[in-house]
Order: C-alpha cells, then sequence, then structure tokens
C-alpha cells in the first residue's frame, strides 16, 4: 500500500516537472542546442498530444492586416464566376460568432499565406467539386485563388471607428492558379 | 532555504487535502463548453474534417510527422468514419459533462479529441489548445466524485466517493491557468503597440473579429490608452498576483469583467468562456466549496418556491 502511494507520487511528480518544463519552453531559445537536448525526451510527448503552449493572439503585437481569401472560376465557355467562402465580417452576426473564427482561421491566417502553399491544390479541387452541381454543363478552364487585403492604416492618420467599416481600398493578388488534370 | 524546506512546499502545495468540489465543478462547465465548440464545428464537419472537403486526409496526415495516434488514419477513408466519430464524440462529451464512467471516459475523450483536432490543425486557436490541456488533466483527477453520475450510482450502491483528494491536479490547473496570463503577458510587452498605447485600436479594427458597438470607449485615443495598458496589468495580475491571498477575489473578478468586454466586443467564441469558467478555479478550494454550496441552495430553493 505505502508502495503504491509512493509510485503514484513519483509518477505525478514527474508529470508536474514535465508540464512545468512544456509551459516555459515557449520562452526559451529554440535555436540553442542546450535547450533542444534538454527537451529531446519531452519533444515526443508534447508533439503526441500537440501541446504547443503558445499563447500569442495579439502579441507581440495584434495584426495589422484585414484579409479575406476568395476564388475565380474560369470556364471553358468563356463564363466567370466569383466563389466566396464564409467571410465573418460580411456574415450576419450569429454566423459571424459561430463560425466565422474557424473560417478566419483557415483562410485568412492558413491558406492566405504562402507557408501553406502546399494546401493551395487542394483548397482549388474543393471549390471545382463544390460548384460541380450548380454549373453541370461548364467545364473549368481554371482557377485563381485570390487574397483581398488592407493594411489597417496609422491611427494617427485615418482614425477608423469602432464597427465602422474603413475608407480604405483592398488590395489583390492571385497567388495561385489550378488547372484540371487533362 | 533547505532542501528539505523546499520539499516541505512542494509537498503542501502540491499534496495538501483539498475539497473535490472545485474539481467537479470545473468538469461540468468543460464539459459545456466543449460540447457547445463541438456542436459549432458539426455544422461545417464534412468541410473541415471530410475526405471530400477542404483538406483532404492525405494531406491532414502529411503534417503530422510525430508519433501520433488518429483514429481518422485508422478507420476507413470515408464519410461513414466521420460520422461514427461525430457520434462517438458527441457521446463522450455528454458522458464527461454528466461524469459517467469518468476516467475511461477521460482516455477516449482525449483520443478523439485529438484525432479532431489534428485532422484540421489550422482551424484551431488558444481555446481547443486549452481544452485539450484540461482534458488532459482531468484525465488524472478524482472529477466525478461530486455532482456527477458515478457518484449517484456510487451511493445508490452504499459506496461514499472521497470529498478530499490530494491537490496536484487542481494545482496543475491553476499554474496552467496562470501560466497563459504570464506568456500572454511576456509576449505582448515585447510588442511596440502595447507599449504604446494603441494595440487595442488595432485589434478591434480587425473587421472578422468585431462584434457589439460599445460607445465612446473604444473610440477616443486617451480610452484606447487606458484599455491598452490596463490589459496588459489585468493580465500580470491574473499571472502573478493572483497567487496572493488578499488580492485573488478582486483579480478574479476584473479578471471575468475583462473576458466579457472582450467577449461584447470581439467575435472570439469559446476563449472568453472557458477564461471565465477557469478563473473561478483559481479561488482557494474551500471558499470555492463554500461558493458552490450556496449556489446550489440558491438552485434549489428557487426550484422548491417554483
Amino acid at each position: 500500500m505505502a508502495n503504491l502511494k509512493l509510485i503514484k507520487r513519483i509518477g505525478a511528480n514527474l508529470l508536474i516537472f514535465i508540464f512545468l518544463m512544456i509551459m516555459i519552453r515557449t520562452h526559451l531559445d529554440r535555436s540553442s542546442p542546450l535547450v533542444y537536448n534538454i527537451y529531446k525526451p519531452i519533444t515526443p510527448i508534447q508533439n503526441f498530444f500537440s501541446f504547443y503552449q503558445n499563447w500569442s493572439m495579439f502579441s507581440p503585437n495584434p495584426s495589422r492586416v484585414n484579409a479575406y481569401v476568395d476564388a475565380e472560376i474560369f470556364f471553358k465557355s468563356g463564363k466567370k464566376i466569383t466563389y466566396s467562402f464564409l467571410r465573418p465580417s460580411r456574415d450576419e452576426l450569429i454566423r459571424r460568432y459561430l463560425f466565422g473564427e474557424r473560417f478566419r482561421k483557415y483562410l485568412a491566417e492558413g491558406i492566405r499565406l504562402d507557408g501553406h502553399s502546399r494546401l493551395w491544390p487542394a483548397t482549388a479541387e474543393y471549390i471545382a467539386r463544390d460548384i460541380k452541381d450548380e454549373h453541370p454543363n461548364e467545364v473549368i478552364d481554371r482557377i485563381n485563388l485570390q487574397r483581398h487585403w488592407y493594411n489597417i492604416p496609422d491611427w494617427k492618420e485615418n482614425f477608423i471607428p469602432f464597427t465602422k467599416e474603413a475608407n480604405v481600398p483592398f488590395q489583390h493578388f492571385i497567388f495561385y492558379t489550378w488547372e484540371p488534370k487533362k | 532555504m533547505k532542501l528539505a524546506q523546499l520539499k516541505k512546499l512542494w509537498n503542501e502545495f502540491f499534496y495538501s487535502e483539498v475539497p473535490v468540489d472545485g474539481l467537479c465543478y470545473f468538469r461540468f462547465f468543460l464539459g459545456l463548453i466543449m460540447l457547445a465548440t463541438f456542436m459549432q464545428d458539426m455544422v461545417f464537419a464534412e468541410f473541415w474534417w471530410g475526405d471530400s472537403g477542404i483538406q483532404p486526409l492525405n494531406y491532414a496526415s502529411a503534417q503530422l510527422t510525430f508519433f501520433h495516434l488518429n483514429l481518422f488514419e485508422i478507420l476507413p477513408n470515408s464519410p461513414t468514419s466521420l460520422t461514427i466519430l461525430l457520434i462517438l464524440q458527441v457521446i463522450l462529451l455528454i458522458f464527461f459533462t454528466l461524469g459517467f464512467k469518468i476516467k475511461i471516459t477521460c482516455i477516449i475523450l482525449l483520443v478523439t479529441t485529438l484525432t479532431f483536432h489534428q485532422r484540421n490543425m489550422l482551424i484551431l486557436n488558444s481555446a481547443d489548445l486549452l481544452l485539450r490541456l484540461f482534458l488532459f488533466y482531468m484525465v488524472f483527477a478524482p472529477c466525478a466524485n461530486k455532482f456527477s453520475l458515478d457518484s449517484y450510482f456510487a451511493k445508490k450502491k452504499g459506496l461514499r466517493l472521497k470529498e478530499n483528494v490530494s491537490a496536484w491536479t487542481l494545482r496543475l490547473i491553476q499554474l496552467q491557468i496562470s501560466f497563459v496570463y504570464i506568456s500572454t503577458f511576456i509576449a505582448k510587452s515585447k510588442g511596440a503597440l502595447w507599449l504604446d498605447g494603441s494595440a487595442v485600436y488595432y485589434a478591434t479594427r480587425l473587421e472578422d473579429l468585431t462584434r457589439f458597438y460599445f460607445p465612446i470607449i473604444l473610440d477616443t485615443y486617451f480610452t484606447i490608452k487606458v484599455l491598452t495598458w490596463s490589459t496588459l496589468l489585468i493580465e500580470f495580475s491574473l499571472g502573478i498576483l493572483i497567487w496572493i491571498k488578499e488580492f485573488t477575489k478582486p483579480i478574479i473578478i476584473f479578471g471575468i469583467l475583462f473576458h466579457l468586454g472582450i467577449e461584447w466586443t470581439m467575435s472570439i467564441p469559446t476563449f472568453e468562456l472557458l477564461m471565465i469558467v477557469s478563473l473561478v478555479m483559481m479561488l482557494n478550494p474551500n471558499d470555492l466549496k463554500n461558493y458552490i454550496a450556496i449556489a446550489l441552495k440558491k438552485i434549489r430553493n428557487e426550484k422548491t418556491l417554483g
């Protein structure tokens, strides 16, 4: 009985120690070989559970970019349509609250960035599948994934009142073009 | 300080006996929040997690370069598997909230939650990470000794589950909550916009995140600067000063008001609610037990009057 209690205590201490280590990891120098070696035994556990303790929303500075992603679809017939995902800022309040954040994370903070370019073909392929029923007689020529953004101007130069639309034009850039396999 | 003293302090902090009520309260509300969040995500289940969705399984799996356990990779890659996992997750979340077969429920729920989270990591935010961490801590916590089906069935059998337990899981949860604030405070204190007082302005001008209008306060330089700097002060207090007994309660009240303010003005679901529920865990466990008893008594009285 006493042995079981001791084993439990050792186990609990070990777990506490590991989690304290995981907590402070974000604030240590990631490039340091010393840190790398100290964390070597813990890394597989951290990866397995994806316990990356990075509490960095709005830090070190909040983003100053309003952005969204959509797609231009060109059909062989010469017709062109625009494909839009759920865009939180343009959706009704309840949908924005319940579903908007996932779309913002995936598209505006994910797909939009070059770091996630490996997902661009999958995004275009999804769009191609999704519009098939609406345009059964059309053949897709190409799909352009497009990012739209504007930088929030310096507050001293152009103060935007809260919840009012900014009078700043969006910039556009086609970051990926997909063509169906022949 | 001598090693023996340090050991004594460590043992007092982590292994003194505390009432189990706080952990049981936390399990119930954590379960409700997880269930609500999952129900929201289920509306777009096929889109986020299905193989015909935005991120087919092979793309998601390519990201998981480390040893992992993802049920989507084990089950056949089909809509039926997704449906089975969705139903399983909802059942587990209900079991967890109600405290039914808690140990096995917690373990399986951790696996299924990981499965969904690692199926599409790009949609995740801080709330998902915190929920996953808390769920992990709950695996080791006697969190269904009260206010649960487990305790109800035990009572029927004439058994009494422990009302006082070792504090270590509760302390781990408290340290985690405190660390979230310390960490975000450290990260923000390196940002020029937080230091010059304009950060709240830019954060609240992100179109996708705005919610309800707040008169005047977010529209003048002075109030925005006050809000920016008080955010740093509140986060520092919630991380560090909250551990000082005399400050705990007022800081929790400020913390709750702070999160309610964000909840009103910004469209960030789950996180604010989760932090409000979590902050209550920072109370002294004996105080928390008394507050829960008072709240339950009030609810019962209202029911009787009703």
